[in-house]
């Protein structure tokens, strides 16, 4: 009996994600001066947006299974921010029509690694690996202000009305927090547990062959993916953009392999067709807490990555663990 | 069981009570953001600030990110305003994108100052330069000269392409070169703040150019790294490297006659200024045009420039085969 109940807690990801946040928590609270108050704890929040849109990006290729990763929502973030960036700055454009533009860019770019894993049959991870280096480049070439020469410069002359997404709070919690991050979470929650199309996804990923015999079109679901992998990256890009003032074509670099890690810290199991989106939240906010903690206290910011790490690497080891144990 | 709890419950109270008075100690929390952590350059400002902080008796923040990350930057200057700091000093990646978070450290009270490299410029309160970037450029663009024998087609490399204060030197540079008509410059590249970066930028220059005399390297890491490529193409005597960086790093090349020459102040005293300047104006102080301080713990004699709310180190130091075994960083 007690051990059934030590299986329900551990065996369920968002469970024992909750523990580890509410632990880390009270953990932080005590030991680091200038955690725990209202101005930090929503002050924090925005650091999670821009990574978190991201992880939720490749939570949905990797339930999408068939070898679903996005290595290229980082690269697909930069290219958004520098089109929005020479959009407004450069051609003039009012900032409402060069975000929209920036939207399909990313959707398009989502799109064309979309439509090479589904149509053309190419394995995810070289299409968005390519894709990474291709999006990347295009963001410098775009970025290359023929005043400085042949070289890629960041755009920073917007209007205060920008900075609106990015900067700006209501009731101390960051605007992109309350009108980005939560609706899109509330969304991709609604979409997955709740609609046909959240099961066929689940479907897919878990038996692709199950799936196409039960009538549904894989290859147009892995599409959707995709397309909405890059819109994520694209709304990242927006807010990020908005929240330093400046659109850079480098700004996406790294984010990545730190967005794989979130989704699979959150729960989402790499073969695909198992993970929720709340599981990813969580994940999101233990790392975001731990970041803010480490810089409070002062400590070596190379740190940090270690700390990326070492949840992950636990975490990975407690789901094998967990596999393991149920097999027996 | 119960009887722990309540222990530590009284324990961790007990510390609270204890540890708050401590913390508010009045002993000013001076912060310096560099672009990065753990290079040379960086690391010698590092050490002229705790020594400024041991002489001044102030307590010195040392913190940055792991690359020159401009979005993780501005994290760590908004987790110091969080902190409570006194002063924030920052070497900006981004001169625009580190506005809105200063801004934000100035309404809160927080003294705001760049150091090294400038941003910012309306909201920051001081600027503490190493030196004016017209004798950077033009020194720079001098000894190169000299070591080319005052012709023949060179090539820059920079580094981060936004790099307010690697770009206003470059624009000197040039501004100088028309004293030299013999000289041509091919092109600029960039390598960001990497070493091998730099060597790879430069060993394609060496070769898109085969008519190159010089190159410069224009900041700490590319100037190492643009002396390496020449030496790595066995070029030595054809091609001269020279450019802004520490004696540390270029040691091995001033050695070997990849470089004659190169230039740089001393970032021990600009680290030391700039925990100085801090201090001089939370005491209530304000810097004056025109008057040369006297910072007792550096070589030169600081001054101020009010257009440009500006304190300028002193003038750039040329080290060559004869001095630059004289400096540890």
């Amino acid at each position: 009996m007690k051990r059934d109940i030590w299986d329900t807690i551990i065996g369920n990801r968002v469970f024992f994600l909750s523990l580890l946040f509410v632990i880390l928590f009270i953990l932080l609270s005590f030991t680091v001066p200038g955690f725990l108050n209202l101005y930090n704890l929503t002050n924090m929040t925005q650091y999670g947006v821009e990574l978190g849109l991201l992880a939720l990006a490749e939570a949905l290729v990797i339930l999408s299974g068939g070898g679903g990763i996005d290595l290229s929502v980082g690269s697909m973030m930069s290219l958004v921010a520098i089109v929005i960036g020479v959009l407004i700055g450069r051609v003039g454009l009012s900032p409402s029509l060069a975000v929209v533009i920036g939207m399909l860019t990313g959707l398009a770019a989502g799109l064309f690694n979309g439509l090479l894993v589904s149509v053309g049959k190419i394995l995810p991870l070289i299409v968005t690996l390519a894709g990474m280096y291709i999006y990347r480049s295009l963001a410098l070439i775009i970025a290359v202000d023929p005043q400085f020469g042949p070289n890629p410069m960041p755009v920073s002359n917007f209007s205060k009305s920008f900075y609106f997404i990015g900067q700006y709070r209501i009731g101390g919690i960051p605007f992109q927090v309350l009108f980005i991050f939560v609706p899109v979470l509330l969304i991709l929650h609604f979409l997955l547990s709740r609609t046909a199309w959240g099961r066929k996804l689940y479907g897919v990923g878990s038996n692709e062959t199950a799936a196409t015999f039960s009538g549904i079109d894989v290859s147009r679901v892995r599409l959707t993916v995709y397309a909405l992998s890059g819109l994520l990256s694209a709304l990242a890009a927006w807010v990020i953009t908005s929240r330093i003032a400046s659109a850079r074509p480098d700004i996406g670099t790294g984010y990545e392999l730190q967005a794989i890690t979130i989704a699979v810290l959150g729960g989402i199991s790499i073969q695909g067709g198992e993970g929720t989106v709340g599981g990813v939240l969580l994940s999101v906010a233990i790392i975001t807490m731990l970041n803010n903690g480490l810089q409070l206290a002062g400590i070596h910011q190379i740190w940090q990555l270690g700390a990326l790490g070492l949840v992950l690497i636990g975490s990975v080891l407690l789901n094998q663990f967990l596999i393991r144990r149920r097999k027996i | 069981m119960k009887k722990y709890r309540f222990s530590i419950v009284l324990a961790l109270v007990f510390l609270l009570v204890f540890a708050l008075p401590v913390f508010a100690q009045e002993k000013y929390k001076i912060a310096f953001v560099p672009k990065l952590v753990g290079i040379p350059y960086f690391n010698a400002m590092e050490e002229g600030g705790k020594k400024a902080a041991e002489d001044l008796g102030v307590e010195f923040i040392y913190t940055g990110p792991v690359t020159a990350d401009v979005a993780k930057q501005i994290e760590t200057i908004d987790n110091l305003i969080t902190q409570g700091v006194d002063a924030i000093a920052v070497a900006p990646n981004d001169p625009a994108a580190i506005t809105p978070v200063l801004e934000k450290a100035k309404e809160k009270g927080i003294l705001v100052l760049t150091s090294d490299t400038d941003g910012a410029q309306e909201v920051r309160d001081l600027f503490v330069n190493q030196a004016i970037e017209k004798e950077i450029g033009y020194t720079t663009m001098d000894e190169l000269a000299k070591a080319m024998d005052y012709e023949g087609e060179f090539a820059i490399v920079s580094c981060g392409p936004t790099a307010w204060n690697l770009n206003t030197w470059i624009l000197y540079e040039l501004e100088r070169l028309a004293e030299y008509p013999d000289m041509e410059l091919v092109t600029i590249r960039y390598a960001e703040e990497d070493v091998q970066l730099a060597i790879n930028v430069a060993l394609d220059l060496i070769n898109a150019f085969p008519n190159l005399k010089g190159i410069i390297g224009q900041c700490s890491t590319s100037a190492p790294g643009v002396a390496e490529a020449v030496t790595q193409a066995g070029k030595i005597g054809e091609i001269v490297a020279t450019g802004v960086s520490v004696p540390s790093m270029m040691r091995p090349y001033v050695k070997n006659g990849a470089v004659k020459s190169f230039v740089l102040w001393n970032p021990v005293d600009l680290g030391y200024l700039t925990v100085w300047a801090a201090k001089y104006l939370l005491d209530g102080n304000q810097f004056e045009e025109g008057i040369e301080y006297e910072v007792p713990g550096i070589s030169t004699k600081p001054r101020y420039a009010a257009e440009s709310k500006m304190l300028i180190l002193g003038p750039p130091m040329v080290f060559d085969a004869s001095n630059v075994d004289d400096f540890d960083f």
